[in-house]
């Protein structure tokens, strides 16, 4: 087996060898490269946390969103949550400065996300391949009869299903295509999805709280709460400026997540879904925040 | 029968991938969640117990001052002024310190004789705010102290434990010190129960530093703040000599205390808090680990037995005696 065809099977014996796509490989080399870059200097900081989200999102406005299901945000998912823990695990941990039960709830917390987030993918995949099989059709298409016609599909669906362009199928009571998941979130999968953003949350905005305390000079905020405050010397050494950089991009992303969970048990408590929403302010021609929230997250 | 052999093949090596992903998924939580990677918990000196446990310097008496050692929660940490601006000369009229930083209070007798060395280099600024927060923390604890800072001079690389060695040596021609402190100039303490004078056993002082999260990294830790009484350290033979350079003398003098048969003791976690002053960290010296490695062959020979210095100045200053040793 010569290396390109390990490289492109990675997986192992079985699997067969899969094409990896440029696209998909794309984020393993960029996620380091850039942390090592912002890493060198409080102004580089900056700088990389400011321009990636423009680059990603106009490489997604010009070349991505060309391709039919690229698994580009799938895979900056990956590689940032393996960088993370790698950097919490090889750098943080080893300034022994961390009780065991802190790591263990921020263990659990990582674990418990990314079986939920998993968890997701599988349970969306589950309900197109269902949806595709003979039962489900037929209860689609009679669904009540008081369906509409999905014209992509070319079958009647029930009143709350709607048609996903990447997914090519319709899903019952969609939110909205999840691309950090690669996955439709709708009503088979919402519980999976709302209980990894929760899980997902805590362990970013904890595990970044951990690794800040560590690094920098905190203090006591109430009873056992640390909080850092003065962070002026991480940059002299390149793995603590790493622990840094990864800690305030998983602080980002945590609140990110965090305003994610509240939405959706807001839209829960409601009682309807996000697609839906979009849709009532589409017909009120009043979209704007809709188009700064895709340039954050998931939604098309 | 090629077809059985190629079936029972890929359950086979479908039965090998599975059981290797677990093995490697529990070899990683296990590296994950080992203890030993993390800081740890450690036996302290219950709150309530620190009284009893503290070393007396004087017999009590009828008129002994009260150490109050109160269970006051630890969210009343103090914090240093970071800019002091009150004249050392106008703060030790003050607060009643005579020259050389010595004080005792004038309405009880004290119970504890301490006296505070503190190794010194080019922290002239960490210096000031350290004396203007540590006088009135003593005072409140009603102590016998005086305070020396033994500044090496400019020839050679930094070494603590011997500055330490020197300070005792100085502070013991000067008056009948019953108990020593040890202590980094960039430490402050934050809990007013955590008594300056010593225990029955070694105290490790600085197990709750801010900079580690308040925690302690590994129970083997003797380095920052420490008191021991002078019969103590006279056991040991001080500390070692020969450590220039950042790093490897706390855990020598550790090597130390344990060859001679002493447990070191600290108190709670709620009690020991120290904030620690920001400075670049040095680089650690290249050889403390060779020091640490022949550390048990010259407990004997190195130390106060062998002490070598020049005294080069010798000031009473306004809020401490400062000494210039050669070292």
């Amino acid at each position: 087996m010569t290396v390109w065809e390990r490289l492109r099977n990675p997986c192992g014996w079985r699997a067969g060898a899969k094409q990896i796509s440029v696209d998909a490989m794309l984020p393993l080399l960029a996620v380091p490269i850039l942390a090592v870059i912002a890493a060198q200097a409080f102004l580089c900081t900056v700088l990389v946390f400011l321009v990636t989200p423009v680059l990603v999102y106009y490489m997604h406005h010009n070349f991505l969103r060309f391709l039919l299901r690229t698994k580009f945000f799938l895979m900056w998912t990956i590689t940032s949550v393996l960088m993370m823990m790698l950097v919490f695990e090889i750098s943080v941990v080893p300034l022994m400065e961390i009780l065991p039960e802190e790591n263990l709830v921020f263990m659990v917390c990582v674990v418990g996300g990314m079986w939920c987030g998993y968890k997701t993918k599988l349970n969306a995949d589950a309900s197109i391949q269902e949806n595709a099989g003979a039962v489900d059709i037929q209860s689609l298409e009679l669904g009540n009869g008081s369906g509409e016609l999905c014209a992509t599909c070319r079958r009647r669906t029930p009143p709350k299903a709607h048609h996903c362009r990447l997914c090519q199928t319709c899903i019952l009571n969609r939110e909205y295509h999840c691309k950090w998941l690669d996955c439709c979130v709708g009503s088979s999968n919402l519980r999976w999805y709302v209980s990894c953003l929760f899980f997902s949350a805590i362990a970013f905005i904890y595990g970044s709280n951990l690794t800040m305390t560590s690094v920098c000079h905190p203090f006591i905020l109430i009873g056992t709460i640390l909080l850092p405050d003065d962070c002026s010397d991480v940059y002299h050494q390149l793995d603590i400026a790493l622990c840094f950089v990864s800690a305030l991009y998983s602080l980002f992303v945590g609140l990110v997540l965090f305003c994610y969970l509240m939405y959706h048990l807001r839209l829960l408590y409601i009682g309807t879904t996000s697609n839906e929403r979009r849709l009532d302010m589409k017909n009120q021609s009043d979209y704007r925040i809709i188009n700064v929230s895709q340039l954050f997250c998931c939604k098309t | 029968m090629k077809n059985l052999m190629s079936i029972l093949k890929i359950l086979f090596l479908n039965h090998a991938r599975g059981l290797s992903y677990t093995a490697t998924m529990t070899l990683l939580l296990c590296y994950c969640l080992h203890p030993a990677r993390f800081a740890s918990h450690y036996p302290f000196i219950k709150t309530e117990n620190i009284y009893g446990e503290m070393e007396r310097s004087y017999p009590p008496r009828d008129n002994s001052c009260v150490i109050s050692v109160s269970g006051r929660r630890s969210s009343q940490l103090f914090y240093p002024e970071e800019y002091p601006r009150e004249d050392p000369v106008v703060m030790a009229r003050r607060l009643g310190i005579l020259p050389g930083g010595q004080w005792k209070p004038l309405n009880c007798h004290p119970l504890f004789n301490v006296a505070i060395i503190l190794p010194y280099r080019h922290r002239q600024s960490q210096l000031a705010i350290f004396m203007n927060y540590i006088h009135p923390f003593l005072q409140s604890q009603n102590l016998d102290y005086r305070i020396f800072v033994i500044e090496q001079s400019p020839m050679r690389e930094f070494n603590r434990a011997k500055l330490f060695n020197v300070g005792y040596a100085e502070a013991t021609k000067i008056n009948d010190f019953h108990c020593f402190i040890f202590q980094d100039i960039d430490l402050i303490p934050q809990n007013p129960n955590n008594i300056y004078a010593c225990t029955k056993m070694p105290r490790h002082m600085s197990s709750s530093v801010n900079t580690f999260r308040y925690n302690l990294p590994y129970t083997g830790l003797f380095g920052g703040a420490i008191a021991l009484t002078r019969k103590q350290f006279e056991r040991v033979n001080g500390f070692s000599n020969v450590f220039y350079g950042w790093g490897g003398e706390d855990d020598d003098f550790y090597s130390r205390l344990q060859s001679r048969g002493f447990q070191i003791t600290r108190f709670g976690p709620d009690v020991a808090q120290y904030y620690m002053l920001t400075h670049k960290k040095e680089p650690p010296s290249t050889t403390r680990f060779a020091n640490l490695e022949s550390g048990a062959r010259r407990y004997d020979t190195d130390g106060l037995s062998n002490l070598e210095y020049r005294v080069l100045n010798h000031q009473l200053r306004p809020l401490y005696s400062w000494i210039l040793a050669d070292v």
